[in-house]
């Protein structure tokens, strides 16, 4: 009879699995760095032209820094499109039918998500802290730190929309809705000055905004954070989503009550 | 999908047109207003791209292409129909947003009914895309790949967020063989009060070459 496997071994293959999927996949990967360098050099060179004026403010150093914090909460969106795919195949019945626990499945799963994120985004980030003029190991290593901790509340996040949605056009057009508010309702591409005040307060608890702010306070050495409070978000954000997406695979294996 | 697409098009205008309309005041008109049709086009070009999906599911997910294939309609009829069925659902889909940006531009009635029929052409040009790329996609990675692309392309190599006088030269070039610089060009033509027909000819030209592109790929998969 063969010994049940180690927590930390089923981790490492579900990671391995989904790092696999990335290097099978050169076309997202050239897509969406293409898609960030357009952004960057296009988007926000030309909008910065019209903006820093009336700003008083270099708005191609503030957008620089969110481009990369929007690239990595698109490519962690992906991680649910996966699991989606997977069980419109019938794949998922089989993956969950693996002898380790569903809680174990999420969290491989949603940290398999967000360490290809960092694989794609990692160059981007190398590029901005050039761009932006801070390019240091101590500041790349401290951004992307803060993206792993995005990534893996966003791939959560995620994995819980696969999980509930049945309908393939349904879930295509939630999730980038998802994507869209997650990004846009936050301080990743506008100051939140900036925003509607209605949505000022839903912004200043968004995940993606404690991101933004973190990394621009390392990179952008005349920008701030707010430190603990962004990181508390931050931590809140993944726990609530970690469980959620643990949960709902759990019904959708067990078709009972959450454990 | 309507109340979704409704959604998707109050986040672009809403959020980001709103958030960038206060940070760009210099230029002497409202840039709010400036780019509030590109948010309408952009859910367009979504909800189009949705009979591309249709179209790749049903070659590639469902295996149902050729059961279709044996319903009593010529195949072309059949081609021809899933192209303007895309370009009316993107029509109806983008309604609520097509009003909201009649409202905010003050157009008359007869103007609405242009702007209704600039959607209905625009939409012409991304479901031929889209079903070109759902015809040559084998896999859904691909077909994503092709549907964020021709998004880019739509939105950033445009007049959609900025006039064309500060594009670098090779963008200009580029953005005057794109859907969007014409349509919402046009669109903007009809807030300052009239229909420009110079600016709807290149959009239909557009629209029908890309049309005709996505019924050849379409039919040829129905030949093999």
């Amino acid at each position: 009879m063969s010994e049940k496997p180690s927590t930390l071994s089923v981790i490492r293959w579900l990671i391995e699995r989904d790092l696999r999927t990335l290097v099978r996949s050169p076309f997202i990967l050239i897509n969406r760095t293409i898609f960030f360098l357009i952004q960057l050099f296009i988007f926000a060179f030309l909008v910065s032209k019209l903006a820093s004026p009336s700003l008083g403010f270099n708005y191609f150093d503030f957008y620089s820094v969110g481009a990369v914090v929007s690239t990595i909460t698109s490519i962690a969106f992906i991680i649910g499109e996966d699991l989606f795919e997977e069980e419109e195949l019938g794949l998922l019945d089989y993956l969950l039918s693996l002898p380790f626990g569903h809680s174990l499945f999420v969290i491989g799963r949603a940290l398999g998500g967000a360490v290809r994120g960092l694989i794609y985004v990692t160059p981007m980030m190398v590029l901005v802290a050039y761009v932006d003029g801070n390019l240091s190991p101590a500041a790349v290593t401290g951004s992307l730190v803060v993206f792993f901790v995005l990534a893996t509340g966003i791939s959560g996040l995620s994995i819980t929309l696969a999980m509930l949605i049945r309908n393939a056009n349904r879930f295509d057009i939630t999730i980038a809705l998802a994507e869209l508010a997650t990004v846009r309702v936050s301080a990743a591409i506008y100051p939140l000055l900036y925003m509607p005040k209605v949505l000022q307060p839903v912004a200043a608890y968004s995940p993606v905004t404690s991101a933004s702010d973190l990394v621009r306070a390392i990179i952008l050495p005349a920008s701030y954070s707010s430190g603990a409070y962004d990181w508390v978000i931050l931590l809140l954000f993944l726990g609530i989503f970690f469980g959620l997406g643990s949960a709902f695979l759990f019904r959708k294996i067990e078709g009972g009550k959450f454990d | 999908m309507i109340v979704i697409m409704f959604v998707n098009f109050m986040i672009d205008l809403g959020v980001s047109g709103l958030s960038l309309g206060a940070m760009i005041r210099n230029l002497g008109y409202s840039y709010f207003l400036y780019i509030a049709p590109g948010a309408n086009l952009i859910t367009a070009t979504v909800a189009a791209f949705q009979s591309g999906r249709d179209v790749w599911r049903e070659r590639i997910i469902q295996d149902t292409q050729q059961y279709l294939l044996t319903l009593p309609v010529a195949k072309n009829t059949f081609a021809v129909s899933r192209l303007f069925s895309g370009m009316l659902r993107t029509v109806v889909t983008t309604l609520p947003g097509t009003i909201v940006i009649a409202l905010l531009y003050g157009l008359s009635f007869p103007f609405f009914l242009v702007g209704l029929l600039i959607m209905f052409v625009y939409s012409g040009a991304v479901a031929g895309l889209s079903i070109a790329a759902a015809s040559m996609a084998n896999s859904l990675e691909l077909f994503a790949t092709v549907r964020s692309t021709v998004q880019v392309y739509l939105s950033f190599f445009s007049t959609q967020f900025y006039p064309s006088n500060i594009l670098p030269p090779a963008v200009a070039d580029v953005s005057a063989f794109n859907p969007m610089t014409w349509a919402v060009q046009s669109f903007r033509a009809l807030q300052a009060g009239g229909v420009n027909l110079p600016l709807l000819a290149p959009l239909s030209g557009l629209s029908l070459g890309l049309m005709a592109v996505g019924f050849l790929l379409y039919r040829r998969t129905m030949e093999f």
